[in-house]
Formats: structure tokens, C-alpha cells, sequence
């Protein structure tokens, strides 16, 4: 019988390198995904994944079972990608990095009448989802790419659930202009 | 073109499966009724779409392997720390001690302030009088005599 995450984190806070590892493998693949569509680089996303493992087990002692273990380690996930977004903005700005919020964005996508391929709408979606200041940018990949509930979206960033329909409401008004020439 | 309707606020939700079951009822009605909605449900659907098909890479096996060996290290590195920790505290705990124990020991040097006879005696040099030997005795007398509460 395979343990539950509950356990395997209690046996992680004991100091158990098994347990740590098996949550790992669990969970690893999705929250690497998580992170990729938070940071949009493989190298970002790679730090932000083990910051992660390496700040839950430092802490595992603390996890209270208030919350699943999925939802818990998705918290710390989305603060280590904030980090590293500060971090990242403060040390470099190309026109390739989605460098500010709203106020600097510039429309992605080809001059009307330029045909348009596959594989261009997906590199201006992700490009595009940069664009969002962060708290946006967090709903919706939460929403969109986790496909989380909005209670499992309240838990993971801590806000009431009128919060988050309210800030997916006015997300999805940005991506609606950011987006408008693939729209309907 | 933004949709005007009062009800647009809802869109979201429902797209989302979120309303109530009564709630959700009542905005299929309203649909079948509101352009500018059915417009907007229509995008929200074409957002979402393009978001979940976007190229997002899965987790590559060396990372998985790193991620599991930067786990010893991190857990190694926490106990280090702790280890640190409670040397520099024990180290702190010495100094104050050590400090405590060095001023309580000077203050047990200080010499009490002898009495007149003694003071006496202790100088007291074989060549002295029978004269000064009936002094300290009567030094000796006095000093008791206040000892004893007889002044």
C-alpha cells in the first residue's frame, strides 16, 4: 500500500531521504510545468523547482495538514517564481524578457494581412502571459495550465475566493486586448 | 469591442464551471438571450485554448535526478547550519559565565576593614612597652563589649 503525501511529509520532517524522494517524484513533474509557465525559461524554472523541494523539507517540521500537500508545495513554488521574477528584473531587461507590467507592454503578432502559423500563436501566448503583472500572471497559469479550482487557487495564494474570480475576471480583460488578433 | 451587459461579469465563472447550480441556470437563459455574452463565453474559450496548448516542456530526467540529490545537500547544509547555530550559543553562554565568574571573584578580595586591636597587633613590634600591651587589652575589652550590644 503506497503511502499518502500526508505521511510520506511527516516521515520528510522526521528526516526520512526516502520520503523526500518519493514526494519528489511525485510531485516534481507537475510543479516543474507550474513553474516553466510562470518563468517561461528552462533554466528559471530548474532553480525554482528546487528551491522549492529545498525550502518544504527545510520546513516539512511545519506542515500542518491544513492543506494538501500538492496545494502547499504550489504556494511555495509560486513565491520562490515571484523571487526569482524580482530578481530577474532587477538584473536585466531585453526587449525579449516581458520586462514591466502593463504600462510598457507592446502588442505581439504579425502585421494584419501576414499569415499566421501554429507554432507563432503558441510562442506569443507564452511570451504574452509575461506580459501580466504578477498576480495576474500567477491566476491564470493557476487557472489555465494547472486547471485548478478557484477554492484550490485560493488556497495555494492565500486570498478569499471572491478575490480570485474577481482577479481572473480582470486577467482575462488583459490577455482579451494582449490577445485580440487570434480572437473570434 | 467590450461587452456592455451587466451580466458579463459572470462569464468568467460560468466558463470556469464555478457557478451555483441555480446561478448557472440562469446564465444559459440569459445566453440564449445576450449577444455580447455569448461573444465573450466564445472568447474566453478561444483564451483558454490557446494558454493550454501552449509548449510548455516536460520535466527533464537529469533535472528530476538533481532536484533528488540537491535534497541531500539541502538537508546536509540545514544541519551544518543548526550545528553553527547552537555552537555559537553555546560559545555566548561561556563568555557570559566566564564574565560573571570573573567579577564575583574580584569582589571576594577585597579586604574587610579591621578593627583598631587588630589593626594594632599586627604592627606590633617585639621592642613595645608594657604600656601599649594594656592599650590593646583595653582595646580588646571595648571591642568585645560593643560585640556584645554593651556600649
Amino acid at each position: 500500500m503506497h503511502p499518502t503525501d500526508a505521511e510520506l511529509m511527516r516521515d520528510a520532517g522526521r528526516g526520512d531521504e526516502a520520503a523526500c524522494r518519493e514526494l519528489v517524484d511525485r510531485h516534481a513533474p507537475n510543479l516543474y510545468r507550474l513553474a516553466y509557465s510562470l518563468v517561461n525559461n528552462a533554466c528559471d524554472a530548474e532553480d525554482v523547482l528546487q528551491e522549492t523541494f529545498a525550502g518544504a523539507f527545510g520546513q516539512a517540521g511545519r506542515f500542518q495538514e491544513r492543506s494538501a500537500v500538492k496545494t502547499w508545495l504550489s504556494q511555495i513554488l509560486v513565491r520562490q517564481a515571484a523571487k526569482c521574477h524580482r530578481s530577474r528584473k532587477r538584473h536585466s531587461m531585453t526587449h525579449l524578457d516581458w520586462a514591466s507590467e502593463s504600462t510598457r507592454w507592446r502588442p505581439v503578432g504579425k502585421p494584419p494581412g501576414c499569415a499566421q502559423t501554429q507554432s507563432d500563436t503558441r510562442v506569443d501566448v507564452l511570451a504574452v502571459l509575461q506580459t501580466l503583472p504578477p498576480a495576474h500572471r500567477e491566476i491564470v497559469v493557476l487557472r489555465e495550465m494547472q486547471g485548478m479550482s478557484y477554492e484550490e487557487i485560493a488556497a495555494v495564494l492565500e486570498v478569499p475566493c471572491g478575490t480570485v474570480e474577481s482577479r481572473l475576471f480582470r486577467a482575462r480583460l488583459e490577455l482579451k486586448e494582449r490577445l485580440k488578433d487570434y480572437l473570434p | 469591442m467590450h461587452n456592455a451587459c451587466k451580466h458579463t461579469w459572470r462569464v468568467s465563472a460560468y466558463h470556469d464551471g464555478e457557478l451555483p447550480p441555480q446561478a448557472r441556470i440562469d446564465f444559459e437563459a440569459h445566453l440564449r438571450e445576450c449577444a455580447g455574452c455569448a461573444r465573450e463565453l466564445k472568447r474566453l474559450r478561444k483564451i483558454s485554448e490557446l494558454l493550454r496548448g501552449a509548449p510548455i516542456p516536460d520535466l527533464p530526467a537529469q533535472v528530476l535526478a538533481q532536484t533528488r540529490e540537491c535534497i541531500s545537500v539541502a538537508r546536509d547544509y540545514s544541519v551544518f547550519k543548526m550545528a553553527r547555530i547552537l555552537t555559537a550559543a553555546a560559545a555566548a553562554i561561556l563568555v557570559v559565565c566566564g564574565g560573571w565568574l570573573w567579577d564575583i571573584s574580584g569582589e571576594s578580595y577585597m579586604p574587610l576593614q579591621a578593627s583598631g586591636w587588630e589593626q594594632a597587633a599586627v604592627q606590633l613590634r617585639v621592642e613595645t612597652s608594657t604600656g601599649d600591651f594594656q592599650q590593646i587589652a583595653q582595646w580588646i575589652v571595648e571591642d568585645l563589649s560593643m560585640e556584645n550590644g554593651n556600649d
